[in-house]
């Protein structure tokens, strides 16, 4: 029994070993070298000597297998976090994220992104190492990008020129100067008609046109200086009406008066600023107005800027039945603005 | 049998060659093809599974070995394929990751194929040319090829190199078993590393600056195109076989004024018909060789039209492939509007990279 063991042995083994022989010329063992990437590259998103900043890996595999890790070999003097983070947010047009749920490690001078999926030879594929990497000081390196199995089989790899540089920004400077036009539509307003004990009247009106990149917007301030209409041949002044109280007088008919009231002729859309007219001056009707004053009284502004708001400026008088008649009645306005920076 | 063959052959030799057979021999497996076995021997002496190859006058079998030149006596020696010259191996251009090479053939027929070994510590190990151009571990029968597969008097690229290498190759002939030549004298040539050189100048003129950078507007006029005087320049330069880039982004997305906490926001725009606006236009783009060194959109644009600047990287230049000294430079204009609040501190950070793809 155990001589036909031992033979039957020694046959199978003869047999296996005649199988081998013949098999040897077939059980050619696969050549496994690392070929380059189709293309690869590293784009440093800040190439500023010894700064941290974001990474973009962009590679091209070029040999068919089953990918399961990245490795980027950052040169010496680079600093390689414990933790870099990783995403594929933000990537160029035309590169496909890194697929799998990856994960990154650092050690040494690796990153190792890890859980990779199987990539598609002639894809570009991206991966942001978004933190963890500081740049070395300013010179040339070498870093090397490579992709293997998850046994870590070399694939392909491609050694990339890095450069940092001593500064990679500039900054830009410039200054908005500031501005503020203020124009007046005239010089001289007449009243409209002789003025009357029967009724109210008012001047035809002068506009002033603002226009300023204040931020703070603008300020109008009229003085009279007289506060009131006098004629130089009857030494007569037909007063301005109420006081100064944040609210308008309304001229009574029969009854010396004189206003001022403003009306908001265009609150320009273009710029930041809403025109606000002051209420002293703020008239109602065509019979109200604001108190006149020998001082500056600010009788509109803006909060913004403005490409050109419009106010009208209009005098508003009432006369008693007794008033010295003249031909000269007359009163100067002073108009002045300012923007608020 | 077949030794009893081989011992009429050699007594066919070792008598001068003077033999005359009145018939052919046979039998059931073997048969001589012929009488004729003169001084240049015979290689016809075949049946279906075995072929008789003969020489008569063989001399001493001792090779004769020179500094140059080699002599092979006896049958082995006369069909040998001759030894290749020494192959031409060259790096064309600053390449990092392969080797141009050109095969010698000698006196070799067109038939003769060719395998190649390549080394980068002068033989002590040796690697091989694969028929895919790639370096292996192995040298396979698929890895002879004719002169024609290996590109003819064109060569091909050995692909897959180590950067900053020195290699030394040679090459060894063959046309079929017992046929293969002594390797050829060695050809020697070197990668370079990849390289990248980038930098950057802020002038009005072509010059050489050093940092910090800075561009100053001066006084943006409402309504007014202003370009800032001094331009933002670049130097590119790689043997990246894919070429590379140069990339801008801008921290803020404008002009920035912390005082007024405002915004002349970049775009891509033409500023002639904007009323406020901010961008970056090529202003040149050359370089001595290569590239070429491209102006992308949407900074090519000409007059008064601008491309955006903000927190996306954007490519401003581009080289599709190699390129020698390029060297570009785009403006900064900015335009302001009657409303644009007034600051003294409007500014924005550009950084400005480049990478090269390989």
């Amino acid at each position: 029994m155990k001589n036909h063991y031992q033979g039957a042995v020694k046959t199978l083994g003869s047999a296996l070993l005649v199988l081998l022989l013949v098999a040897i010329p077939f059980l050619r063992v696969p050549v496994t070298h690392a070929a380059n990437f189709q293309q690869a590259y590293a784009r440093f998103d800040r190439m500023k000597a010894s700064v941290t900043g974001n990474v973009l890996i962009v590679v091209k595999p070029a040999t068919v297998a089953t990918e399961g890790k990245l490795l980027v070999t950052f040169p010496a003097g680079f600093t390689v976090a414990a933790s870099p983070t990783v995403n594929t947010t933000g990537l160029p047009t035309g590169v496909t994220a890194l697929p799998g749920s990856i994960t990154v490690a650092g050690a040494g001078q690796v990153a190792t992104i890890s859980s990779v999926t199987d990539l598609t030879v002639g894809t570009l594929y991206g991966v942001n190492i978004a933190t963890g990497i500081t740049n070395s000081t300013a010179g040339t390196y070498t870093t090397t990008i490579a992709t293997q199995t998850s046994g870590a089989a070399a694939i392909d790899s491609t050694d990339v020129a890095t450069r940092i540089i001593t500064d990679d920004q500039i900054v830009v400077s410039a200054v908005v100067p500031p501005s503020f036009s203020f124009t007046l539509s005239g010089n001289t307003d007449a009243f409209t008609g002789n003025l009357d004990s029967s009724g109210i009247v008012s001047t035809a009106g002068k506009t002033v046109t603002i226009a300023t990149n204040a931020s703070q917007g603008w300020i109008c301030w009229v003085k009279s200086a007289n506060a009131g209409l006098t004629s130089a041949t009857t030494s007569q002044t037909i007063a301005t009406a109420g006081s100064i109280d944040g609210s308008p007088s309304t001229l009574s008919t029969g009854t010396n008066g004189y206003v001022l009231d403003t009306d908001l002729t265009t609150d320009n859309a273009t710029g930041t600023g809403t025109v606000v007219i002051d209420p002293e001056y703020n008239g109602i009707g065509t019979s109200s107005g604001g108190t006149l004053s020998s001082s500056f009284q600010p009788v509109a502004s803006a909060n913004g800027t403005s490409a050109g708001d419009v106010i009208t400026l209009i005098e508003r008088s009432a006369i008693s039945a007794v008033a010295a008649a003249a031909a000269d009645y007359t009163d100067t306005l002073t108009v002045i603005g300012a923007g608020r920076f | 049998m077949y030794r009893q063959l081989l011992a009429i052959l050699k007594r066919i030799t070792k008598s001068g060659g003077v033999f005359i057979l009145l018939a052919l021999p046979a039998s059931g497996n073997y048969q001589l093809n012929g009488y004729g076995f003169d001084s240049g021997g015979v290689s016809d002496g075949a049946s279906n599974n075995y072929k008789a190859q003969g020489i008569t006058g063989e001399l001493n079998g001792t090779s004769e070995t020179g500094t140059t030149y080699n002599v092979k006596p006896g049958l082995l020696g006369t069909e040998q394929t001759a030894t290749p010259a020494a192959p031409t191996l060259s790096n064309l251009s600053n390449y990092y990751n392969k080797l141009q090479l050109v095969i010698a053939t000698g006196t070799n027929p067109t038939d003769a194929t060719y395998a190649i070994a390549i080394s980068s510590d002068g033989f002590v190990t040796t690697s091989y040319v694969q028929n895919d151009n790639t370096v292996g571990s192995v040298l396979g029968s698929e890895d002879y090829q004719t002169y024609a597969q290996w590109g003819s008097s064109s060569g091909f690229y050995i692909i897959g190199l180590t950067q900053n290498t020195t290699y030394q190759v040679k090459v060894k002939a063959s046309r079929g078993r017992y046929t293969e030549s002594p390797y050829s004298a060695v050809a020697t040539s070197a990668t370079i590393a990849p390289s990248l050189t980038f930098d950057i100048d802020v002038a009005s003129t072509d010059i050489d600056t050093s940092p910090p950078y800075a561009v100053s507007f001066g006084n943006l006029l409402p309504g007014t195109v202003t370009t800032a005087t001094n331009r933002i320049w670049v130097d590119f330069d790689t043997n990246g076989l894919q070429g590379g880039a140069v990339y801008l982004s801008g921290l803020r997305g404008g002009l920035f004024s912390a005082a007024e906490n405002y915004t002349v926001a970049t775009g891509s725009v033409d500023l002639t018909a904007a009323t406020e606006g901010f961008g970056v236009q090529v202003a040149s783009n050359t370089q001595a060789s290569g590239g070429p060194f491209n102006a992308d959109s949407p900074y090519n644009g000409s007059s008064n039209n601008v491309g955006i600047a903000n927190s996306v990287v954007r490519q401003v230049f581009d080289s599709s492939g190699q390129i020698t000294a390029g060297r570009g430079s785009f403006n900064l204009k900015a335009k302001t509007s009657s409303v644009t609040p007034a600051a003294g501190d409007y500014t924005e950070t550009f950084t400005v990279i480049a990478s090269a793809q390989f």
